[in-house]
C-alpha cells in the first residue's frame, strides 16, 4: 500500500512572482483519508496535480514508496500516463463523446484487459457506485450526482494505489453532498486506497479526512489529524480559518482577554487570544473571570444561536460572537456576565504562532499542547 | 501522528545542470513541444521562406536578364526597382496600374460602405418588410467567386470591341461603348456588388450588439437625433465600419480575377493583372515587385485592422449583453426602402446568375425565341466547336478539370484542417510559450497577402531545385502546398477556437488512465473535435474551389481545375461553355457555404472578425 513522501515541493511560475507551492514537506500515510484544505488559490491543488504528474516541480522531489516520480535534483520525471494514481477532477472531465461504459472502460483496454473481463469489470464498477441503467447514456445526459459517480468508477475501475480526488464534493447540491460524502467513505473502507483529496471546505474535511494539511498562500500551515487541527491549531491562520462560526480574536492586552486568560491560568506573555464562540458561557450571576457584556443580537442559525456581544474595554469594545445549542433566554441590550472555557482559548505570538493553549479543567486528562513541536 | 510545519528547512536551490536534465526528462516525455516546432518548420518552410525568396528575386538578376543589365544572375540589383519606381517605362509598368488598383479599391469600398450600411441599418433596426429573408438573400453574392460577376457582365455587356458572340445588349440592337463594356467603370461596380455583403455582414452584426439603451440614455438627457447619431452611434459604429472599409481595401488590392476578365480588352491594367503578365512573360523580377508592392498594401491594411479590432474590444465591453433592440417604423418611406433592397438582389443576384444560366441554354446571346434555346452546352453531342464538342456535362475537359479540383483542392483542405486542429492544441496546450505566439501569428500571415502574391512567391521559390526538394513546377504538389499555406489563416483560427474550447481536464483525465500522447489524440481530442474539423476543412475546400489566383499561376494544363479550365474557356470565347462551368463552380460554393452555416450554427459574420 502506497505512501506518498513530498519533500521541499515548490512551484514558481515566474522568477518573479511569488511561489504557487513553497517548500511543502509531508508524509501521506498509507491507507489514510488526508485532505489538503486552504482559501482558494493556496496552491493545494496545485500539490494535487503535482502529485498525479499534471505540473512538473521547480523544486523538491516526490517519491511514492521510495519510487521517485518527480525529482529536480535527480533529474527524474515520470510522466502521468506512467504512474498509475488515479485523479478525479472538479469538472469530472468526462469524454463527451463515450458513454457511460466506454468511459469506465477506456482504461481498462488501455491496460489491454481481456474484452471478457473488462465487461465483468464495468458491471462490477457500475454496481458499486450504484449507477446501474445509465450505461449507454452520454455525459450531458446525466445530472452532476451522476457525472460525479460514472468520474469515480472511471478511475477506481483501473485499481489504483493512490485516489487523488479534487473538490470532489463542491458542484454537488446539499442533499447530494451528504450521500456522497458517506459514498466516499464506504469506498475508502472498501477498496483500502490511499486517498488525497482537496478543498476550500473545511466542513468536507473535518467529517472526511483523518489527516488533514492546511494551506495558506503556498505554504504549509499544519497537518495533523483533523481534532487536532481544531483543538490545537498551530497559528493564528489555522485557528481563524477552521470552526464556523470563526474564532474570536481580541487582543491580548485588553482587559477581557487578560481576565479571561488569569482565570484558565494562561500567562504567557502573547499578542492575540483565540476564544471559540462554542466556548463562550453567559449567565447572570458573577463568577471567576467573567467580565460584563451588553447583547447586541440573537441570530437563530436552525438548532443553534449566534449571540453578538460587545465588552465595554479601555481600548474600545470588543466584539464577541457566542454559538450555543441551548435556546438564550437572553434580550436584545441586556446585560450579562461572559466567562470561557479554558479549552476553547489559544495564545498567539504577534508572528501568528500559537503559543499556549488553556487546559480544560473538568477533564484530569492534559491534551493542551499534544503533538506540537 | 501530527507533524507542523512552520518554518521547514529549505534546500540549496538544484544545480543549473540538474534543473536542465530534469526539464529535457520532461520535454522527452511531452511531445506537444516538439510537435510544436515540427510544425513551425514546416510553416517557416511553406509560409516564410516564399516570401522572403520572393524580396530576394526583387533585388537579384534574374535569368534571362543578366545582357540586359549587365551582371551574373544571382547578382545584387536595383534594376527592377528603379525600372518599375523610376524609369522611362515605370508610369505604364508600375505607376498607371497602380494608380487603377488604388482606384478601383477605394471607389468600390466607399461605396460597398455607404450602400452596406444603409441596407444594415434597414435589416437591423427598421421594420422593413421581408427584412428576414432579404438578409439572407443580399448575403449570396459573399459565397459565389467575385468573377461569376465579371462575366455575367461580359454575358450582358459585351460589345464588338472584341470578338466572339456579343453581348444581349448589343445584340438587341443597342451600341455601348467601351467604358461601359470593359475596364475600370464596371470593375467597380461588380467589386461593389461583391463587397456589400461584407459591410452587411459586419456593420450589420455590430448594429446588432449596439444597446439602444444607450440611444436612450441620450435622449433622457435631452440629446436630438442629429446629436445621437454624431455622439453615440457613429462613435460606437466606427470600429466595424472601419474594419469592413479596411478588410475590403486589402481584398480589393489583390484582387486578381475581375480586372482580367474586364481589363484585358481595353489594356486596363491593376497591380495584380500586371503581376499575372509578368509571370506570364518570365520577367519574374518584376513580378516580385509587384508581389512586395501588393504584400506591403496588404500588409500595412491589415494591420491597421487588427489594431482597429484591438480598439473595438475596448468598447465591447460597455456593450453588454442586456442589449435591446428597437426596430425604428420606415411610415411612408416603406416601399422605397423595400424597392432599394430588392433592387439590389435583382441587380446582385437575380440578374448576374439569371443571364449567366439562361445564355448557358442560348445558342445566340440576346435572343428570346423558343428555337434559341438548346440544352446542347451542357448535355449535347458533336457540336460544331474545333474544340470541345461536347456539352459540360458530356466532355472529359470538364470532369477531369472536376476532379482535378475535389482532389487538390479536396486533399489540401484536408491537410489544412488536420494542420489546424493541431495549430490549435498547440497554440492552447504549448507549455513552450513563445512556440504559441510564433505558430499563431505564422499561419495568420498569409491572410496578410493577397492570393496572387502567394502563388507569385511560390512560384519563385518552388520552380527551381532547392537542396533536398526538387521542383515542383507543374505538379499538383506545388498546388496542393500552396493551397494548404493559403488556408492556413482559416484552418488555423477554427482550430484554435476549437481547441480554446476544450478544457485540458479533458485530455488530462485521459493521461491519468495511461493514455499516450497519440492515443489521446486518436480517441479524445479529434473526436470531440470532429465538428470544428470538418468546419476547418470545408471552408478551405469552399475558399479553394472558387479560388483563382493561385490558380492561375501555379496550374499548368496536367493539373488544370474547374476556375482555370472556365478562365481558357473564356480567353477562347466559349461563352455558353464557361458560364456553365461558372455555374457549377458557384453551385458547389454556394451549397458547401449553407452546409457550414447548418454545421456550426454561427453565421459568416464570426468567421470574418478576428
Amino acid at each position: 500500500m502506497p505512501k506518498i513522501t513530498l519533500s521541499h515541493l515548490t512551484k514558481s511560475y515566474s522568477p518573479k512572482a511569488a511561489a504557487a507551492v513553497d517548500n511543502i514537506t509531508f508524509t501521506v500515510e498509507d491507507g489514510s483519508f488526508t485532505c489538503i484544505l486552504g482559501p482558494s488559490g493556496c496552491g493545494k491543488s496545485t500539490i494535487l496535480r503535482m502529485i498525479a504528474g499534471l505540473e512538473t516541480l521547480s523544486e523538491g522531489e516526490i517519491d511514492v514508496d521510495g519510487r521517485v516520480l518527480d525529482s529536480v535534483t535527480k533529474g527524474i520525471f515520470v510522466p502521468p500516463e506512467k504512474r498509475g494514481i488515479g485523479l478525479v477532477f472538479q469538472s469530472y472531465a468526462l469524454w463527451p463523446h463515450m458513454t457511460v461504459a466506454q468511459n469506465i472502460e477506456f482504461g481498462l483496454k488501455i491496460q489491454k484487459m481481456p474484452a471478457a473481463q473488462r465487461k465483468a469489470r464495468v458491471a462490477q464498477m457500475v454496481a458499486t457506485l450504484r449507477i446501474e441503467g445509465l450505461e449507454d447514456r452520454y455525459p450531458a445526459q446525466l445530472s452532476g450526482g451522476q457525472q460525479q459517480r460514472v468520474a469515480l468508477a472511471r478511475t477506481l475501475a483501473v485499481t489504483p494505489g493512490i485516489l487523488l480526488l479534487d473538490e470532489p464534493l463542491s458542484n454537488l447540491d446539499a442533499a447530494l453532498r451528504l450521500t456522497m460524502r458517506a459514498e466516499l467513505s464506504r469506498l475508502h473502507r472498501e477498496f483500502g486506497t490511499t486517498i488525497v483529496f482537496v478543498t476550500h471546505d473545511q466542513w468536507e474535511a473535518m467529517t472526511l479526512a483523518t489527516h488533514i494539511a492546511v494551506m495558506s498562500k503556498g505554504a504549509l500551515q499544519q497537518y495533523a489529524t483533523a481534532s487536532q487541527i481544531y483543538e490545537a491549531p498551530a497559528n493564528r491562520f489555522v485557528a481563524d480559518f477552521i470552526g464556523n462560526p470563526p474564532i474570536n480574536m481580541l487582543p491580548a492586552a485588553s482587559h477581557v482577554a487578560r481576565s479571561f486568560a488569569r482565570a484558565a491560568g494562561l500567562d504567557a506573555p502573547a499578542h492575540e487570544l483565540g476564544l471559540r464562540p462554542e466556548g463562550i458561557t453567559l449567565g447572570l450571576s458573577e463568577s471567576a473571570g467573567a467580565v460584563t457584556a451588553i447583547i447586541e443580537s440573537i441570530l437563530p442559525t436552525g438548532g443553534s444561536w449566534l449571540v453578538e456581544l460587545t465588552c465595554a474595554d479601555d481600548a474600545g469594545p470588543i466584539r464577541l460572537v457566542q454559538s450555543t445549542q441551548t435556546p438564550p433566554r437572553w434580550r436584545v441590550g441586556q446585560a450579562v456576565y461572559v466567562s470561557a472555557l479554558a479549552e476553547a482559548m489559544h495564545l498567539f505570538s504577534d508572528t501568528g504562532a500559537r503559543i499556549a493553549s488553556g487546559v480544560s479543567r473538568s477533564h484530569d486528562h492534559s491534551r493542551s499542547s499534544a503533538g506540537v513541536i | 501522528m501530527s507533524t507542523l510545519a512552520t518554518n521547514p528547512t529549505r534546500p540549496e536551490p538544484a544545480p543549473f545542470g540538474a534543473r536542465l536534465r530534469h526539464r529535457l526528462t520532461i520535454a522527452r516525455k511531452e511531445p506537444t513541444a516538439l510537435a510544436g516546432l515540427c510544425m513551425l518548420v514546416l510553416f517557416g518552410w511553406l509560409i516564410a521562406v516564399p516570401l522572403v525568396s520572393i524580396f530576394q528575386d526583387m533585388f537579384t538578376i534574374q535569368t534571362g536578364d543578366a545582357a540586359r543589365i549587365g551582371g551574373e544572375v544571382g547578382d545584387w540589383t536595383s534594376y527592377y526597382l528603379s525600372r518599375a519606381f523610376a524609369s522611362r517605362m515605370s508610369g505604364i509598368i508600375f505607376w498607371k496600374p497602380l494608380v487603377n488598383t488604388l482606384t478601383v479599391a477605394l471607389v468600390s469600398m466607399s461605396l460597398a460602405l455607404v450602400i452596406g450600411s444603409v441596407l444594415s441599418w434597414l435589416l437591423v433596426r427598421s421594420d422593413l418588410m421581408g427584412r428576414g429573408w432579404l438578409a439572407t438573400a443580399l448575403i449570396i453574392p459573399f459565397m459565389l467567386p467575385a468573377w461569376t460577376f465579371a462575366l455575367a457582365w461580359t454575358t450582358l455587356f459585351k460589345n464588338a470591341t472584341i470578338g466572339g458572340q456579343p453581348g444581349w445588349v448589343e445584340a438587341m440592337g443597342y451600341q455601348l461603348p467601351d467604358w461601359v463594356s470593359y475596364g475600370i467603370f464596371p470593375t467597380i461596380v461588380i467589386m461593389t456588388l461583391n463587397y456589400i455583403p461584407f459591410v452587411i455582414l459586419l456593420v450589420g452584426n455590430a448594429l446588432r450588439r449596439l444597446d439602444s439603451q444607450l440611444e436612450d440614455a441620450g435622449r433622457m438627457l435631452g440629446a436630438g437625433k442629429g446629436t445621437l447619431a454624431l455622439q453615440i452611434v457613429f462613435p460606437m459604429m466606427r470600429p466595424a465600419v472601419m474594419s469592413a472599409a479596411l478588410l475590403m481595401f486589402a481584398d480589393a488590392v489583390g484582387e486578381f480575377s475581375v480586372p482580367y476578365v474586364l481589363g484585358l480588352p481595353v489594356q486596363f491594367e491593376t497591380l495584380a493583372t500586371s503581376l499575372y503578365r509578368a509571370i506570364g512573360t518570365q520577367q519574374s523580377g518584376m513580378a516580385a515587385v509587384f508581389t512586395g508592392v501588393i504584400l506591403l498594401i496588404g500588409v500595412v491594411t491589415l494591420s491597421l485592422d487588427t489594431w482597429m479590432m484591438r480598439e473595438a474590444r475596448r468598447f465591447a465591453i460597455i456593450g453588454g449583453k442586456g442589449s435591446m433592440g428597437r426596430r425604428q417604423s420606415l411610415g411612408v418611406l416603406q416601399w422605397p426602402a423595400f424597392a432599394f433592397a430588392f433592387g439590389l438582389f435583382c441587380v446582385a443576384v437575380i440578374v448576374p446568375l439569371g443571364a449567366l444560366a439562361l445564355s448557358t441554354v442560348m445558342q445566340l446571346p440576346g435572343r428570346f425565341t423558343l428555337s434559341n434555346f438548346t440544352l446542347d452546352y451542357w448535355i449535347g453531342r458533336d457540336l460544331g466547336t474545333v474544340a470541345l464538342r461536347n456539352g459540360i456535362l458530356l466532355s472529359d475537359e470538364f470532369w477531369a478539370a472536376a476532379w482535378n479540383s475535389v482532389r487538390i483542392v479536396g486533399t489540401a483542405s484536408i491537410c489544412a484542417g488536420l494542420l489546424g486542429l493541431m495549430t490549435g492544441y498547440i497554440v492552447t496546450r504549448s507549455p513552450v510559450r513563445w512556440l504559441a505566439v510564433a505558430l499563431r501569428q505564422i499561419t495568420f500571415f498569409p491572410y496578410l497577402v493577397p492570393g496572387i502574391a502567394f502563388a507569385a512567391a511560390f512560384l519563385s521559390l518552388f520552380a527551381v531545385p532547392h537542396g533536398p526538394i526538387p521542383a515542383l513546377y507543374g505538379t499538383p504538389l506545388i498546388l496542393l502546398l500552396a493551397l494548404v499555406a493559403d488556408q492556413m489563416p482559416f484552418a488555423s483560427r477554427a482550430g484554435i477556437s476549437a481547441m480554446t474550447q476544450l478544457g485540458r481536464d479533458v485530455e488530462e483525465s485521459a493521461r491519468i488512465m495511461g493514455a499516450s500522447w497519440w492515443k489521446r489524440m486518436m480517441a479524445i481530442i479529434v473526436p470531440i473535435q470532429k465538428g470544428a474539423l470538418v468546419t476547418a476543412m470545408i471552408m478551405p475546400f469552399i475558399s479553394g474551389i472558387k479560388g483563382v489566383s493561385l490558380f492561375i499561376i501555379l496550374a499548368v494544363p496536367a493539373t488544370d481545375v474547374l476556375t482555370t479550365f472556365s478562365i481558357r474557356l473564356v480567353d477562347y470565347n466559349y461563352t455558353q461553355a464557361a458560364n456553365a462551368v461558372v455555374l457549377m463552380i458557384a453551385l458547389i460554393a454556394l451549397v458547401g457555404t449553407l452546409v457550414i452555416n447548418r454545421i456550426t450554427g454561427t453565421g459568416l459574420a464570426q468567421g470574418l472578425e478576428s
